[in-house]
C-alpha cells in the first residue's frame, strides 16, 4: 500500500466529530452599498493611493502627470498609449527587471479591504503585476465590491490559472516590526478609478 | 531520552530573561502585535459569527477530509497539477529531493512554509548540493544566522534590528546601519537577483479548494508570487493534510480573519490562488501527513488541526511574551505548538503543555475556535498519567506543574487563588521560570466575585 491508500485509510480511522457545513447566506447580510470613501481610506491605510477618473479617456493623462519621465512602461489597457515595452522580446525575468510601471485592468476593487483582483488573462505576463516597482490598477467605479463573500461570488477558480488580490504596495515589517514598503513586489501602487 | 529535555523551556525561559532589557523589548513588540490584532477585529461587527463559520467549515472538512482530499486531487489533476503524498517528513523531502533532481535544478527560491521547517526541508535539499533560498525577509535574515523561526508569522521578531544590520554587514556587504529601509532594500536587491536565476520555487499552502483543485498562499512581501512568476517551470508546494476547505465561497470567510488577526492588516497584501501550470511548466504539490492522522484519531485534541496559523495565540500569551519562541523547543511554538507537539513525540515535548498559565487568552483570539486552553490542561493529564516513564527533574518541573494543574486556584470565586497567591507567592513567581523577577500585583483585600456583588446588584 503507497502513501496515500495509507493516509487516506487512517484517515478513515479518524475519530473527528461529524459537523454539517454551515449556510453560506448568512453572509449575504452583510453587503450593502459601496462607499468609494471607505475604500479610498482602506486604501490609504495599507499604504496604496486612489485617483478617481471621470474616464477611461483620462487615463493617459493622468499617468503622464504621475510619471513624466519613465524609461520603461508597460500597458495592455485598450485605449491606453501609454507604456514602451512589447512582451513579444521578453523571453525571461532578466527582461522584465528594470520594468518601472505596469498599468493593468482589475477586475474589481473590495471596499473592506482595498484590494484589486486581478487575473492572468488581463497581466500580460504572469511576473507583471510583481516584478514591476510601481504598480497601476484601473478598474470601473461599477466594479466595486462590499467584502470577500462578494468577491468570491464574482471570480470561478475553474477557469483561471492563477488570480490574486493585490492590496496596496508589497510590505514587510520583518525587522523590528517596523513596516517597509517594497519588500519584493510593487513599491507603489496606484488605483484609478474610471 | 534524558530528563534535560523535559525541561528544556523553563532553562530556556530563564536564558531569554536572564536579559532583562531585551525580554522587556521582545515583550513590547508582541503586544504591539496584539494591540493592532484587537483594534482591526472591533470593527468587524460580523467578528463572532465568522469565527463560528471557520469553526464548523474547518470541522466539517476533517470529519471528511478524505473525501474531500479525494475530491482536491481529482480536480487539481484535471487542471494539470500533480499530486503526491507523504507519509512523514522524511518521504516528504525525498520527492521533492527527485522532482529537483529530475528537472535537473539546482537553484531553488522559497517562500515561507511551516510544514517545510517542520520536515527541515532545507538540511535535506543542502545535503543534496540544492541551494534553497528563503526569500522571506525574516527567514532569509533566519537562514543568514543559522536559527529557527521564534514565531510563525514574524519569523525572525526576536532580531533587534542592529543584530539585523551587523548580519548584513557581513553577508550582503552594506553599509554600517539599523535603518530598516534601507537593510529592507538591500535585500530586496539581493533576493530579486536570487528570484530572477531560481530553477524553481517552492512554497507551501494556506488553504486547498476541493471544489476547484486550486490552491491559495497569503504573503505581504510577493515572495511568493515572484517566486512562482519569474520562474514558472517549476513550482513544489507542500500541503498538510489538514488544508483542505470543501468550497471556494469559503475562503471568503478565511481571508477575512487570517490577516486582521494575524497582523491587523484587512487582508495580507497578496492572497494568491493557483488553479493551473503555464504551458510547458510544472506544478507539484505534496500532500503530508507527518502524525496529522494520529492526531486526527485523538478526540480530545484533533479541533488543534483546524488551526490556519494566524498566530494570534502567540501573541496573547503571557508565557510566550516572557520566554520566546525560541523556548519551545518545537517547529511551532507558543500555544498551539504547545498543543501540537506532544502528539509528534510526547516525551520530548512533554513540558510544552506546561508553558502557559490556562489564561484562556489563547482561546478567546483563536478564529476557528480551538480550546486550545483545555485542550493544554488534558494533555497534562496526559502527561502526568505517563509521569513514571519519564521522571520530571527536581523541584521546577514539579512546582510549575503543581502550580498549574490544580485548576482550584483559578476557582472564580479567586477565594482560593488569593489566598494561594498570599501565601505561596514565591512559588507563583519563582516556580516558573517566565514568572523570575515579576512580582505579582498586590493581592486585594476581597475577590472580584465579592467586591462585583456588593457594587452591582
Ligand atoms: S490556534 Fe488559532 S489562534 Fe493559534 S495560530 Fe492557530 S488559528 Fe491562530
Amino acid at each position: 500500500m503507497g502513501a496515500r491508500e495509507k493516509i487516506l485509510s487512517r484517515i478513515k480511522e479518524g475519530v473527528a466529530p461529524a459537523v454539517s457545513l454551515p449556510d453560506m447566506s448568512i453572509t449575504d447580510n452583510w453587503n450593502s452599498d459601496i462607499d468609494v470613501n471607505v475604500l479610498k481610506l482602506v486604501l490609504e491605510s495599507v499604504g496604496g493611493e486612489i485617483h478617481i477618473l471621470d474616464s477611461v479617456a483620462d487615463v493617459d493623462s493622468k499617468l503622464k502627470e504621475l510619471f513624466p519621465d519613465i524609461k520603461m512602461a508597460y500597458t495592455n489597457i485598450e485605449g491606453v498609449g501609454f507604456g514602451n515595452v512589447n512582451l513579444d522580446e521578453v523571453k525571461m525575468a532578466h527582461d522584465l527587471a528594470k520594468l518601472e510601471i505596469a498599468v493593468l485592468e482589475g477586475e474589481f476593487a473590495v471596499e473592506e479591504n482595498g484590494s484589486v483582483f486581478v487575473s492572468d488573462n488581463k497581466m500580460g505576463n504572469k511576473m507583471i503585476p510583481t516584478i514591476t516597482e510601481y504598480l497601476v490598477l484601473v478598474v470601473s467605479k461599477d466594479e466595486i465590491v462590499k467584502n470577500m463573500h462578494e468577491a468570491y461570488k464574482r471570480i470561478d477558480l475553474k477557469n483561471i490559472e492563477y488570480g490574486v488580490f493585490i492590496s496596496g504596495p508589497s510590505k514587510t515589517a520583518d525587522i523590528e516590526s517596523t513596516l517597509v514598503f517594497g519588500a519584493h513586489g510593487a513599491k507603489n501602487l496606484a488605483l484609478l478609478l474610471v | 531520552m534524558g530528563t534535560e529535555k523535559l525541561i528544556s523551556h523553563a532553562d530556556h525561559s530563564r536564558n531569554f530573561l536572564s536579559n532583562q532589557l531585551k525580554a522587556s523589548w521582545f515583550n513590547k513588540s508582541i503586544w504591539y502585535q496584539r494591540d493592532k490584532r484587537d483594534v482591526a477585529t472591533k470593527k468587524l461587527d460580523e467578528w463572532e459569527t465568522l469565527r463560528q463559520l471557520a469553526s464548523d467549515i474547518k470541522a466539517h472538512s476533517l470529519s471528511k477530509l478524505d473525501e474531500y482530499l479525494i475530491e482536491f486531487e481529482k480536480n487539481a489533476t484535471a487542471n494539470g497539477i500533480q499530486i503526491h503524498w507523504a507519509e512523514d517528513d522524511k518521504e516528504h523531502n525525498k520527492i521533492a529531493t527527485d522532482i529537483l533532481k529530475n528537472h535537473g535544478a539546482k537553484k531553488i527560491v522559497k517562500s515561507k512554509s511551516m510544514l517545510s521547517e517542520e520536515c527541515e526541508l532545507n538540511h535535506h535539499l543542502e545535503a543534496n548540493n540544492i541551494e534553497i533560498i528563503e526569500s522571506d525577509l525574516g527567514e532569509r535574515i533566519l537562514q543568514f544566522s543559522g536559527e529557527k523561526p521564534s514565531h510563525i508569522v514574524m519569523p525572525a521578531i526576536h532580531k533587534t534590528k542592529e543584530e539585523i544590520g551587523e548580519l548584513f554587514e557581513e553577508k550582503l556587504n552594506t553599509k554600517p546601519s539599523n535603518d530598516p529601509v534601507y537593510l529592507t532594500q538591500a535585500a530586496r536587491l539581493h533576493l530579486r537577483d536570487k528570484f530572477i536565476n531560481a530553477h524553481a520555487s517552492m512554497s507551501g499552502v494556506n488553504f486547498a479548494i476541493a471544489e476547484t483543485g486550486s490552491f491559495v498562499l497569503c504573503t505581504n512581501e510577493g515572495n511568493a508570487d515572484l517566486g512562482m512568476t519569474a520562474n514558472s517551470k517549476l513550482h513544489i508546494a507542500s500541503m498538510g493534510i489538514e488544508k483542505i476547505i470543501p468550497k471556494q465561497e469559503h475562503l471568503g470567510v478565511f481571508i477575512r480573519m487570517l490577516a486582521r488577526n494575524a497582523t491587523g492588516q484587512p487582508i495580507t497584501t497578496y492572497t494568491s490562488h493557483f488553479t493551473k501550470p503555464d504551458e510547458g511548466a510544472e506544478i507539484h504539490i505534496i500532500i503530508v501527513d507527518n502524525n496529522r492522522t494520529k492526531l486526527l484519531g485523538e478526540e480530545k485534541f484533533n479541533s488543534a488541526l483546524k488551526c490556519i496559523r494566524c498566530a494570534a495565540c502567540m501573541n496573547t500569551c503571557p508565557v510566550f511574551k516572557n520566554s520566546g519562541g525560541h523556548s519551545y523547543n518545537f517547529v511551532i511554538p507558543g500555544p498551539i505548538g504547545a498543543i501540537l507537539a506532544p502528539v509528534h513525540d510526547i516525551k520530548k515535548y512533554a513540558d510544552m503543555p506546561f508553558a502557559s498559565t490556562l489564561c484562556g487568552s489563547c482561546t478567546n483570539v483563536c478564529p476557528v475556535k480551538i480550546n486550545i486552553h483545555e485542550q493544554l490542561y488534558d494533555w497534562r493529564q496526559v502527561i502526568s498519567q505517563k509521569k513514571s516513564a519519564f521522571t520530571f527533574k527536581g523541584m521546577i518541573m514539579k512546582g510549575a506543574a503543581f502550580v498549574l494543574e490544580n485548576t482550584w486556584i483559578y476557582d472564580t470565586s479567586g477565594k482560593m487563588g488569593m489566598f494561594f497567591i498570599k501565601h505561596f507567592r514565591w512559588l507563583v513567581t519563582h516556580a516558573t521560570p517566565w514568572g523570575e523577577g515579576r512580582e505579582l500585583p498586590d493581592i486585594p483585600k476581597e475577590s472580584f466575585k465579592d467586591w462585583y456583588k456588593k457594587n452591582h446588584s
